[in-house]
């Protein structure tokens, strides 16, 4: 049985690995404990689902995470106000946003455990995250940041919107779209 | 037999949106996707969600 839920206190000790050093780096013990502290459960600020499967012996398999928080547009002008944009662009940008009544959206993490790379995980928890924000039935404003290296993973329908450099990791871009109905 | 109205006939009636991919209209209440700079949209068909290819996507420092 696959089971798509919110992380729980419960789930502190689950194995989470997934092979990225970086990804990793989160979580040098290799659990969920992190995750669950920086949890809206534990008074943080995200959202954390966990795709699990539960086999035919009762056994809890962690396959995959998923971590996105709600902002707000000034949460967003702040990201904005790091990278190298054209001030003019900043601005028609901000007054765009700020005309309709968007939820503001930011995806912190999708990842998938080492032993199911390769297996589309991350394709199906990408698709639950963007259900879930459909579910609430508003415009919302998806932002995310990535660094250079997985720039060609993101879907085509996210516009790479700015670019700036982190002393650690490099260059990163700031990727966004709306997702809206008529 | 009564005929029904509702939810489903609403699905069924296009929205003022075309799908820049396939270029079909969008069902009223049906989400797409939106570029906030060039305005393209994308139905939900054409859309590949957040990631095309690999199961990890992050910004290492959170």
């Amino acid at each position: 049985m696959f089971i798509f839920r919110r992380i729980s206190k419960k789930d502190a000790s689950l194995d989470f690995i997934t092979g990225n050093k970086a990804f990793d780096e989160k979580s040098p013990g290799g659990n969920l404990v992190p995750y669950l502290n920086e949890d809206i459960l534990s008074g943080g600020e995200f959202f954390t689902y966990l795709l699990m499967e539960q086999t035919d012996s009762n056994k809890t398999i962690l396959l995959g995470l998923l971590r996105y928080k709600f902002t707000n547009l000034k949460e967003f002008s702040f990201e904005l106000s790091k990278c190298e944009v054209d001030q003019e662009i900043k601005n028609n940008l901000i007054n765009e946003l700020d005309k309709f009544d968007f939820s503001f959206i930011y995806l912190s993490r999708i990842g998938v455990i080492k032993n199911f790379h390769d297996m589309n995980i991350g394709q199906i928890i990408s698709n639950f995250f963007e259900f879930l924000i459909k579910r609430d039935r508003k415009k919302s404003f998806i932002y995310l940041k990535v660094i250079e290296r997985q720039k060609d993973f993101i879907a085509p329908s996210y516009d790479f919107i700015a670019q700036s450099d982190d002393k650690k990791w490099g260059t990163y871009f700031l990727a966004s779209k709306i997702l809206e109905f008529d | 037999m009564v005929e029904k109205t509702g939810e489903k006939d609403l699905a069924l009636q296009k929205g003022k949106s075309t799908c820049s991919i396939c270029g079909k209209k969008i069902p009223l209440g049906e989400f797409y996707s939106k570029s906030i700079i060039s305005g393209k949209i994308t139905c939900s068909n054409c859309d590949k969600g957040v990631l095309v290819k690999g199961d990890l996507l992050f910004f290492p420092n959170e």
